[in-house]
């Protein structure tokens, strides 16, 4: 595929998240209205709002994802890089859950504060290392967001057995992901931070095209290797610490979707991270879509972290085969 | 006429002292030939040469200007380097690779236009690799893709240093033949090349001056290369 091919395709994609975009603003558990005739009605209006709401968040989550894990899988050159990887999953899901456990005053925003600050803090603990790491170490700054996340993860198992069953299962709902109840006040922070992660991405593709070949690769065609790979990691942050806060831990998305696009278009990063970012949301609203749907056959919403792992996972598997050179 | 002037150097790597107070000048116009034992100290000697690995003091001049005052945007503008292990990215397609070479200079986000193209054309004409521009690194044959990864190195024009780090390995007979024409070709041009053998043939056919890197102080210039496979 040609550059100019790419592109049109892109253009193709961009249309398409539009259009089920638009979709998902009409269907949900109250069943298919037109945002716009409804308008009239208080009652409408506050659908068509949490609606709207609901499918910003799901763009940006997805798009965070999926350009996160193509960003990375550049950066360490391995090809099972996932935004969860730096520990700042981990440090906000354990923020999260301390708020959801331990406070008994909670609205909806506070897990997601709660979440914040916990990947704010794992954020500060691997760039702490980076600094005294002096940028050597980039495989071991993985090591330490392993190690944050598993601290985390025992920390949220101990909280699991000593809550009582109603906390628990709201914990449980978070970890998997779920895109509930966003606050039209929270878009206020949502939408900023994704566009800022998103833009530094955007405009840093190219030297992340080419740290993909290396450390070494990179600084000889004249990229300050250590500042870009700090400049990648605080968008990845970004991204990611803003879509665990407010849509929880949606996994999978972020490793398979970049692999997806790369399996289907041949492409280099300049044009794969764009289209993974246009894909990954697209992917993530027609999963919300799912979700919402399932409410009238289950009585209760499949989170769409679950959902998405488990459409994902046979597609990336078929196209895996389909794709292995016969030789 | 270029120069690069390496003043009382000494490599170290780990605890093992290389290479002991060397001092050369390289001048433009010629190709240059480093050889020596295995873990002698080439590819350390070329990757400072290129400032990849820290000076103490103001040992590498560029025209008389320190490597080490230059930042990584100005050194990639005027020095190529071909790495021993050429990285792998299998889902990158050639033309993309030889792109690379040129974003020093263009900038790190733009696509080839009509004149960026005709470069890429022509370095791809004199290596024999026109017809691999549109393949993926991981379905070519390990020559062809130290093909590509040489175009990278080749391609732009403002290069005045090219450094390479044993170029004709996995090269067929015929495209060593071409790769030593296109060098001395551009050697002509007042561009001072260095590259790092084991090819004896490779040595003697296309350098005009071998320098042999031995155990500390004990390296040697030949002013001919010739009979570098009788050493």
């Amino acid at each position: 595929m040609t550059e100019k091919q790419a592109h049109v395709v892109l253009f193709a994609l961009i249309f398409f998240l539009i259009l089920s975009a638009a979709i998902s603003l009409m269907i949900g558990p109250f069943g298919w209205t037109s945002p716009f005739g409804s308008m009239d009605s208080a009652h409408g209006r506050g659908i068509f709002q949490y609606r709207l709401c609901r499918v910003i968040l799901t763009i940006a989550a997805g798009s965070s994802l999926a350009a996160s894990g193509a960003s990375l899988q550049a950066l360490f050159r391995n090809p099972l890089a996932d935004p969860h990887l730096f520990g700042i999953s981990g440090g906000a899901a354990l923020g999260a859950a301390l708020v959801i456990g331990f406070l008994s005053e909670q609205g909806v925003i506070m897990p997601s504060a709660g979440a914040m600050v916990g990947g704010l803090i794992a954020f500060l603990l691997v760039f702490f290392y980076m600094q005294t790491a002096k940028g050597e170490g980039l495989g071991h700054c993985l090591l330490v967001g392993v190690l944050i996340n598993s601290i985390a993860a025992a920390l949220i198992t101990l909280f699991k057995t000593i809550l009582p069953a109603h906390k628990t299962q709201s914990l449980l709902f978070w970890l998997v992901g779920n895109i509930s109840v966003v606050p039209l006040h929270s878009l206020m922070l949502i939408i900023p931070l994704w566009l800022m992660g998103m833009t530094i991405l955007w405009l840093i593709k190219g030297e992340l095209e080419i740290l993909s070949f290396g450390v070494e690769e990179s600084r000889l065609l004249g990229i300050n290797a250590s500042r870009m790979i700090k400049i990648v990691i605080f968008a990845n942050c970004i991204l990611i610490g803003n879509v665990v806060a407010f849509a929880g831990m949606i996994g999978f998305l972020g490793l398979v979707v970049p692999h997806l696009v790369r399996l289907t278009v041949n492409h280099n990063l300049r044009i794969v991270l764009p289209m993974a970012a246009v894909s990954g949301a697209i992917l993530l609203v027609l999963f919300d879509c799912v979700g919402r749907l399932s409410f009238f056959f289950l009585k209760s919403e499949i989170p769409t972290g679950a959902l998405s792992a488990l459409f994902l996972s046979p597609l990336l598997f078929f196209l895996l085969i389909e794709r292995v050179p016969h030789d | 006429m270029t120069r690069l002037d390496v003043l009382n150097l000494s490599l170290i790597r780990g605890q093992k002292m290389l290479v002991k107070d060397f001092s050369y000048c390289f001048t433009g116009g010629l190709v240059y030939a480093l050889l020596g034992n295995n873990g002698a100290g080439k590819t350390t000697l070329l990757k400072t040469l290129a400032g990849l690995l820290t000076l103490e003091f103001n040992q590498v001049l560029i025209d008389g200007q320190d490597l080490r005052s230059m930042h990584e945007g100005e050194r990639a503008r005027i020095i190529s380097f071909l790495l021993q292990h050429s990285p792998e990215q299998p889902y990158c397609t050639a033309i993309s690779r030889i792109t690379h070479g040129l974003m020093p200079i263009l900038g790190f986000n733009f696509s080839p236009d009509q004149k960026s193209m005709a470069l890429i054309e022509q370095v791809a004409q004199r290596l024999n690799i026109q017809h691999l521009l549109r393949r993926r690194l991981r379905d070519l044959s390990g020559g062809e893709q130290r093909l590509v990864h040489l175009a990278k190195c080749l391609i732009n024009p403002n290069v005045r240093i090219l450094l390479l780090d044993e170029p004709s390995v996995f090269l067929d007979f015929s495209q060593a033949h071409r790769l030593g024409h296109y060098l001395r070709e551009m050697a002509h041009f007042g561009k001072i090349i260095i590259f790092a053998s084991h090819d004896a043939a490779f040595i003697e056919n296309y350098s005009d001056r071998a320098i042999k890197i031995g155990p500390a102080s004990k390296h040697f210039v030949m002013a001919s290369p010739e009979g570098v496979a009788i050493q």
